[in-house]
């Protein structure tokens, strides 16, 4: 596995995480295949910018995502719980809600703001629409996605077109810079600090992690390579 | 939606790369096979037309605001597909151009990070607050099985429907009847049943309204236009101002109307009623009543003449605290300048135990000096919802009979009460006590019972008696948090209603952006629930546009004509009826305006008003009154940013005399305190208010954490008001609990 297809994949699994939890991804979770196939895009690719550098212990809370042999009533209250979970973190919440998956909440207090509409924009003029029943722009499987696209068109530049490379690059440096660390190192550590469910916890420090590494990829001799990484170890502290 | 795939291949997979054609702007997608996106939940690759889309146009799309129930026409200024601004249509006679600060703020209910966004079931306790998200045809089955199940074993009257003035509520209203259920509140019994009732049993409508542009002398009863905004009517009152109207307010509050008025009075709660039964005396007294008038079109004037002999200024001032002095002004004037003038029935009357009479009087004045559909004074409306217009309807069968007695004790208890007003507080003591039966099951449709029905604490309570408690919202409120199902409602911005009748025009609320989230218009919600229930018959069309299209049937202009114009004039609709009431025949018993009710009498009420002394605070204790602010409507829109920017909380007024006894000071915390608990709200300490009053906005003090904006800010009044109901209206007496007030100890 390539570098540019572990990216691809940990967005995929990234996005699939943070979209509403069926009972597939429950059973994905419970019976240690999502922990198996994260690690063994991450083995694989320990060369490159998903593998390396993530902190030893989220390596070993990735592998240990499932309980051990749960019973089949365990199984169908956590994928009750699951739900729940998600319902109380992104969608609607009693008490508050906890954790706005929408860009324009964190900059603007408020929906569709100039965030989503810049979101949208950029979407478009790169020939992508937003479904009828997909998400928001600004919402983080929406910016998960497209980053998910970017990389997918820089794997076919790659083949094809290898002028394109550079521009492709590029707009992922800036989506990150304008949109992903305006937001999604909030939006991680407000799950980490309040979701109930392990697996909620463990993938936003994932997705910190992954992001802060991307980041630093993105913007080669700009950032210091472990900043981010150290600012986890401090929110996990 | 996808979950992960399960296998350890990358699920984007399948790109061709030959397929590449390089990047350069706007194709960079074109390198990317469409089926590398198979597993993308959000986004997907465009077709070519919705490149067009950014382009930065602004489209003007009209529809009907509903940030209150005014129903102001409004143009939406989109800017590729976000709601930038909302102007109110100069078409429109309920806004004329003009929004209020809430109808402007609309934007922020549609944008509020708060708003419900999927359907939503319990899966904790009752109360617990936890929810999971839920498909519609989940929650809709939960909902249609156990109302199923509460109809077999307990019949449908087992089931209590609610909701609020808006213009899906005729639907709302068809779901009810055709599930078979006689218990339905609304808000009516806490706001205009006196206002209703009183003229209805003088004039036999209550729907009408002033003459401004031609009036010279106007009396409000509480009456706050500038503050309980009626946007048009609101813009009337201030071009009478302007044209030399005088206006007479009486409040114990000095209100902005006051502000504006030539006078105001500050009455005691209660004491109204002696200022109308004393200017009705001075104007029979001193013979200034229009003889020729109620000769030919009242019934029971010798009457009143009898029982209204008591009641003179002199003793109406130890009553009601206005000076004998200004009432004989008051009523001379006031006949001077009949019969352009007029006493206004004034809208939310819900004052005290004697409310209905003192609604009686002051439609009484305004027939002894014969301002009744003349020039400057009180004129039928004529039409009421309908304004006049057929519209078109969809064929379905007759509703089942109801043979059950209704919980709110219309008509045993009440017999005058008009069933679609109801008696709300009633029905919600009902549940508790579990007579006349016990209700098993409430479907609550916008509409938040926790916050606007007086003693929450027993509201609660009575939610401990039901099986099922749904609710239909756009906004996680307090009393979507004690239900077992929420349904989300698309805001008015999202979602088709049914027709809106102005005057001579038809008017259409239409979505000017697609919903947000997985929300659906009220018309779809009761379609989709009425099925389930085996109710197809009564829910005759496709979706909402056929819904339309059948309304429109009878008028000259199609859909999609209307959605550009947003509405549509009738010119040949049916003739204004003007001239003298003795030409049209009243729709009151007698057929004329009823001075002396033999109805009331029949049922052993007074035929004509008399006094009643109703018990005041006593020692060292105020009258609780509550009252609007402009940028509220009643509890739904203190999540609003824009407007929780201007009013974030609200406060208690209290006179400085009284404030100063007691040691408060302006911001202090302090409680009020009534027989059946207890708020915490910073004081007002202003001479706005008479000192044996205090006062606040209601609507505030919102206990659901759901509602980030308002969590918490300010207090809410229905926690101490007590349930108090005038027993020929069954409106409730929100100006007759008594409460202390003290400072919350440092």
């Amino acid at each position: 596995m390539s570098d540019l297809d572990a990216r691809i994949a940990i967005y995929e699994i990234l996005s699939s995480a943070f979209s509403r939890p069926g009972r597939d991804l429950a059973m994905e979770i419970l019976y240690g295949r999502l922990a198996r196939r994260i690690n063994g895009i991450l083995k694989e690719c320990c060369e490159s910018s998903a593998g390396c550098c993530l902190p030893t212990d989220l390596l070993d809370q990735l592998r240990s995502l499932s309980p051990p042999a749960p019973e089949e009533r365990e199984r169908l209250e956590f994928v009750v719980d699951l739900d729940e979970e998600y319902t109380r973190l992104f969608i609607n919440a009693f008490p508050t809600l906890r954790v706005p998956p929408y860009e324009s909440y964190y900059r603007e207090k408020r929906m569709m703001g100039r965030a989503a509409m810049e979101c949208l924009f950029l979407y478009r003029s790169d020939g992508l629409t937003v479904r009828d029943e997909g998400e928001l722009p600004d919402h983080i499987v929406s910016q998960l996605e497209y980053l998910g696209f970017l990389c997918l068109a820089e794997s076919a530049a790659q083949a094809g077109s290898p002028d394109a490379v550079p521009v492709l690059r590029r707009k992922q440096r800036e989506f990150y810079e304008k949109h992903i660390m305006t937001w999604v190192p909030d939006f991680c550590f407000r799950v980490q600090s309040h979701s109930k469910i392990h697996f909620y916890r463990v993938m936003a420090r994932l997705m910190k992690n992954f992001t802060a590494i991307e980041n630093r990829n993105l913007n080669p001799g700009k950032l210091d390579p472990f900043q981010e990484v150290m600012h986890d170890e401090i929110a996990q502290a | 939606m996808k979950s992960l795939k399960r296998d350890n291949q990358n699920p984007w997979q399948g790109l061709s790369r030959r397929r590449f054609l390089g990047v350069s702007a706007g194709s960079i997608a074109a390198g990317v096979a469409v089926s590398r996106l198979a597993g993308f939940r959000s986004l997907a690759i465009a077709a070519k037309e919705t490149a067009d889309e950014v382009s930065g146009y602004l489209h003007e799309i009209p529809t009907v605001c509903e940030m209150c129930v005014w129903r102001c026409g409004l143009k939406a200024k989109v800017r590729d597909g976000v709601v930038v601004k909302l102007e109110g249509n100069p078409d429109h006679p309920n806004s004329r151009g003009k929004l209020c600060p809430k109808g402007n703020a609309g934007i922020m209910a549609l944008y509020d990070p708060d708003r419900l966004k999927s359907p939503m079931m319990r899966v904790g306790e009752r109360g617990s607050g936890r929810f999971r998200k839920a498909s519609w045809d989940e929650a809709l089955d939960y909902i249609a099985s156990a109302m199923e199940k509460i109809k077999a074993s307990y019949g449908p009257q087992a089931m209590v429907m609610s909701s609020t003035h808006n213009l899906a509520q005729l639907q709302f209203e068809n779901l009810m009847q055709a599930y078979g259920t006689p218990n339905y509140g609304t808000q009516r019994s806490l706001c205009f049943n006196a206002m209703v009732m009183g003229f209805t049993m003088t004039y036999g409508t209550s729907d009408v309204v002033g003459d401004y542009a031609n009036t010279r002398y106007i009396i409000y009863n509480g009456r706050n236009l500038l503050d309980g905004i009626a946007n048009s009517e609101t813009q009337d009152l201030i071009a009478a101002i302007h044209s030399g109207a005088k206006v007479v307010v009486l409040d114990p509050r000095f209100t902005k109307t006051a502000a504006k008025a030539s006078a105001w009075l500050p009455v005691r709660p209660g004491g109204d009623l002696a200022f109308f039964l004393a200017v009705n005396n001075v104007i029979i007294r001193e013979e200034l009543y229009d003889k020729e008038f109620i000769d030919k079109n009242t019934v029971g004037f010798e009457e009143l003449v009898r029982e209204t002999a008591p009641y003179t200024p002199e003793w109406a001032e130890k009553k009601s605290d206005i000076p004998a002095a200004q009432i004989y002004k008051v009523a001379r004037d006031f006949a001077a300048a009949a019969p352009r003038a007029f006493a206004h029935p004034n809208w939310r009357t819900s004052n005290t135990l004697n409310s209905f009479q003192i609604e009686r009087s002051i439609a009484i004045l305004n027939a002894l000096v014969g301002n009744w559909n003349q020039p400057g004074g009180l004129h039928p409306a004529g039409g009421g919802d309908g304004g006049g217009i057929e519209l078109g309807s969809i064929p379905q069968p007759p509703y089942p009979r109801v043979a059950s007695l209704r919980l709110d004790g219309v008509p045993l208890k009440y017999p005058l009460v008009p069933l679609k007003l109801g008696v709300f507080q009633e029905m919600r003591d009902a549940i508790l006590w579990g007579k006349p039966y016990q209700a098993k099951g409430w479907l609550i449709f916008r509409q938040n019972p926790l916050m606007s029905l007086s003693d929450r604490a027993r509201t609660l309570e009575a939610f401990k008696k039901l099986d099922l408690i749904a609710v239909i919202d756009i906004l996680p409120n307090d009393t979507a948090y004690y239900a077992d199902v929420i349904l989300p409602e698309s805001t008015y911005l999202e979602r088709y209603d049914p027709l809106s009748v102005a005057g001579n025009k038809v008017f259409l609320r239409q979505p000017v952006i697609p919903p947000m989230y997985d929300t659906k218009s009220a018309l779809e919600i009761f379609k989709l629930l009425g099925e389930r229930l085996g109710l197809h018959e009564f829910f005759n069309y496709k979706d909402e546009e056929a819904y339309l299209n059948a309304q429109l049937k009878p008028l000259n202009i199609t859909l999609e004509e209307m959605k550009k114009t947003g509405f549509y004039e009738v010119t040949s609709g049916p003739e204004e009826k003007p001239g003298h009431p003795s030409e049209v025949a009243l729709q009151t018993a007698s057929g004329k305006i009823e001075i002396a009710s033999e109805t009331l009498s029949q049922v052993g009420y007074d035929a004509v008003p008399k006094w009643k002394e109703i018990a005041g605070p006593g020692d060292g204790k105020f009258y609780l009154l509550t009252g609007k602010v402009a940028q509220m409507t009643q509890s739904s829109t203190q999540n609003n940013q824009w407007l929780s920017k201007h009013v974030p909380e609200n406060l208690l007024w209290i006179h400085p005399s009284a404030a100063g006894v007691r040691g408060i000071q302006d911001g202090d915390l302090v409680y009020v305190e009534s027989k059946i608990g207890r708020i915490a709200i910073k004081a007002k300490v202003t001479e706005g208010i008479r000192p044996d009053c205090v006062w606040t906005i209601f609507g505030y003090g919102h206990r659901s954490k759901g509602l980030r904006t308002t969590y918490a800010k300010g207090a809410l009044s229905s926690e101490i008001h007590e349930s108090l109901t005038d027993p020929v209206s069954g409106s409730q007496a929100l100006s007759q609990t008594m409460v202390s007030v003290y400072k919350v100890p440092a």
